[in-house]
């Protein structure tokens, strides 16, 4: 009886907070404006992102040449690329590119942004360090390609300074470091220019503070700067992660040429995709879009263990 | 009243919209079906750039077809990637081009591999406009025809030869030109004395071509154990092919060349085309390339410079033999226009029209009636009378894949020395036999 009278009470005591609601015109106007708002966003990220993805995983469960039909098959185009060789060294030159170069990218920027913030003329240091970004990755390539070969403007140069056996930059044995080396250049202007501005925001009483008590450089950049830019850190990780798996044309066009892929070695995933669908004679979309269901799975692993590793309290200043 | 529509209107509203789009992108993407009438009208895509020679040739083509047929042409200018752009809609209903030119491994593997292409018989059957009496297949030489036959299909309709021979200036060697090196004993010989002479590797190469890497060791394989052979060991899911000494042999050759110091220094590491411009301007002696080599070089080439080729030498198996492979003219099998687009290709075949090919393009024409550029005269000789086969023997055309995984990756360290001859063959063989493990 007294349970009984309990489930009659409960609804009763609720009740009055629904209509309390619904009877606000400032939530009823809310409420209707949500899908009109929504619709049109929600309609385009559908057909132009969510149906392609669902494509792109029914695709890679079949055996197709792009034309002709279609053949189911299965978890086969994952077997596959598992026990290909050429693509176990794709994902190794994927994961290198993310770690190593996003390492020394994430160093060098951090050091950048050290020196420059006291700097003298940081401005224009930072205009020329972005410089890179604003022109196409495909001439950037070439350039460097240029820089690189062996009578190029940089052994020419260490020629200069009597080193009479210069390294063979882009020579088999040294085109993926140099590929690095490129890579890492490229994108520091881009993270150290995020990195400043996030440095600018961190009230400068604070470095004052820091320079009473005594701390050294060091000390300043672990307990001051990196705590006040921590969220932004985390935001410019997860926006290398993205870009690092899908780098494609400085590789390709750094190392390949005349219309021909570089050398398999140095190929990442996004290339292995790309030589699936497009150079292996009889095209395997198959096979290009199981590389590409693994480098979104890879994208996804990665942005929710870094959104887990730069979880904190933002400190508010 | 506060000016909101219902909500059950709005979700209507979107709903409406969104099925109205989605029907209309439908519609777009499926409609035009094929009329299969006759029509005064065709979708051309071309491999060429606006501005190409080729192009230019096409372009009057073009007009004057239109002149004399009323057909209008509607040319887009793709570029080499034609065949990639072309293959995603083959399968649908709205083909947009009725009519391609590509290179003979493109369309191969974008029309045969998948179906997709229209049999150009009746292509070869057709009279040319302005020659009476004779057919497309009275004029086009029978071997590259039958080159671009397939299963008794036609596949291509061929108006450019290309062919792979080793280049030299004619007036800075003279000797060579009156005596060319026929065995490989000979042409060793010459880079001897020609590596004494400049103190350097004779040989150019742009080694981060693969194809161009390729090349040297393909030739040299094929010219010991025959036409074919190359292919079949590509081919051959145990590796047994490779264990036949004459295949080690062969790769001895190319060994030589690379422990001898034959190739010019920097090949190993320089960037395209850098080795071929130093060879125009007089930097090296020899160039292992395609018929295009003097068109691409011309601009770097030294005063004077005299293009001269000789096949590459003969080895074991005592037979000369030519590369070729084509590029020409193919129809998809959804081709809204296909009648139109063949009349095109029968109109472009005419003596007149397609000689601009030669003398406007620097290039061979699969027409024996006309003649090739002086540049390519040495070409032309080796053609007329020695057997043709694929280039690459065939195997970038129908076994790319293992072409690119298995043997370039080998093939560039042997050619940068960084493996013996033994071990390429060894490493070719166990690739080899893992890749057909998993791809038979």
């Amino acid at each position: 009886m007294t349970a009984t009278a309990v489930r009659e009470t409960e609804p009763a005591q609720r009740q009055p907070a629904v209509p309390a609601a619904q009877s606000s015109p400032l939530a009823r106007g809310r409420k209707r404006l949500f899908w009109p708002f929504i619709a049109p966003a929600l309609v385009l990220y559908v057909v132009f992102y969510i149906l392609p993805t669902l494509a792109t995983a029914w695709i890679s469960l079949n055996k197709w040449a792009g034309a002709g039909p279609m053949e189911f098959a299965g978890l086969d185009n994952y077997r596959r690329l598992l026990l290909d060789p050429v693509f176990q060294g794709s994902f190794a030159n994927t994961l290198t590119i993310l770690f190593a170069v996003g390492g020394a990218t994430f160093a060098l920027s951090f050091l950048l942004t050290m020196i420059l913030r006291d700097m003298a003329g940081r401005k224009a240091v930072r205009a020329i360090i972005f410089f890179p970004n604003i022109i196409s990755g495909i001439v950037l390539s070439i350039l460097w390609g240029f820089l690189f070969q062996a009578e190029g403007v940089v052994n020419q140069a260490l020629r200069t300074f009597g080193m009479d056996n210069p390294p063979n930059w882009l020579g088999t044995e040294n085109l993926f470091s140099v590929i690095m080396i490129g890579l890492v250049w490229v994108q520091t202007g881009f993270f150290t220019t995020i990195l400043m501005a996030a440095v600018d925001r961190i009230p400068k009483d604070l470095y004052e503070v820091c320079d009473l008590e005594g701390a050294n450089a060091w000390q300043r950049f672990r307990h001051v700067t990196l705590p006040l830019m921590w969220d932004v850190v985390g935001v410019c990780a997860v926006l290398w992660s993205i870009s690092a798996i899908k780098i494609f044309e400085f590789i390709y066009a750094f190392a390949g040429a005349a219309g021909q892929l570089p050398p398999t070695k140095v190929w990442n995933t996004a290339l292995y995709a790309y030589a699936e669908a497009f150079a292996s004679g009889v095209p395997k979309y198959g096979s290009a879009a199981a590389t590409g269901m693994v480098m979104l799975a890879l994208v996804g692993v990665l942005v929710v263990l870094l959104r887990r590793m730069f979880r904190r309290d933002t400190v508010q200043f | 009243m506060n000016g909101f529509l219902p909500r059950r209107q709005v979700l209507r509203t979107v709903a409406a919209v969104t099925v109205a789009g989605a029907l209309g992108l439908g519609a777009a993407a499926c409609g035009g079906g094929s009329t299969g009438e006759a029509s005064n009208e065709l979708v051309y895509w071309s491999m060429w750039k606006a501005g190409e020679p080729q192009a230019k040739v096409l372009e009057s083509a073009i007009a004057s077809f239109t002149k004399e047929t009323g057909v209008k042409v509607k040319v887009e200018w793709k570029g080499r990637d034609v065949s990639k752009q072309l293959a995603p809609t083959l399968n649908t209903r709205n083909v947009p081009a009725d009519l391609v030119d590509s290179a003979d491994r493109f369309v191969k593997s974008t029309f045969v591999a998948t179906g997709q292409g229209l049999d150009l018989s009746p292509v070869y059957d057709m009279e040319i406009p302005g020659e009476t009496g004779k057919k497309v297949s009275d004029v086009i030489d029978p071997k590259y025809r039958e080159y671009a036959t397939s299963e008794g299909k036609a596949w291509l309709v061929p108006y450019e030869v290309l062919a792979e021979q080793i280049w030299y200036d004619g007036n800075a060697l003279k000797d060579v030109a009156a005596a060319p090196p026929k065995t490989w004993d000979d042409f060793v010989s010459l880079l001897d004395s020609r590596k004494s002479a400049r103190g350097d590797g004779p040989l150019a190469l742009d080694a981060d071509i693969a194809d161009y890497s390729a090349f040297w060791t393909y030739h040299a394989i094929l010219r010991d154990l025959g036409p074919g052979a190359f292919g079949a060991a590509a081919t051959d899911a145990t590796g047994a092919k490779f264990d036949d000494p004459a295949f080690v042999t062969a790769v001895r050759k190319i060994e030589q060349l690379v422990k001898g110091g034959y190739f010019v220094k920097g090949y190993d590491g320089s960037k395209f085309p850098a080795v071929q411009q130093k060879w125009a301007g007089g930097g090296a002696d020899f160039l292992l390339l395609g018929t295009f080599a003097p068109s691409e070089t011309k601009p770097s080439a030294k005063e004077g410079f005299a293009y001269r080729s000789f096949p590459f030498p003969e080895g074991a198996k005592g037979e000369q033999t030519q590369e070729i492979s084509l590029i020409g003219f193919a129809i998809p099998a959804k081709a809204r226009n296909a009648e139109a687009a063949k009349r095109f290709v029968a109109y472009f075949m005419n003596k007149e029209r397609l000689s601009k090919i030669a003398s406007e393009t620097d290039n061979i024409t699969p027409r024996a009636d006309i003649e090739v550029p002086a540049v390519l005269a040495d070409v032309k000789k080796t053609l007329d009378t020695a057997r043709t086969h694929p280039a690459l023997d065939g195997v970038k055309m129908d076994h790319t894949d293992w072409y690119t995984k298995v043997f370039q990756p080998v093939n560039t360290e042997l050619i940068t020395g960084k493996v013996s001859a033994a071990d390429f063959v060894a490493k070719l063989k166990s690739t080899s036999v893992d890749f057909w493990k998993l791809n038979g």
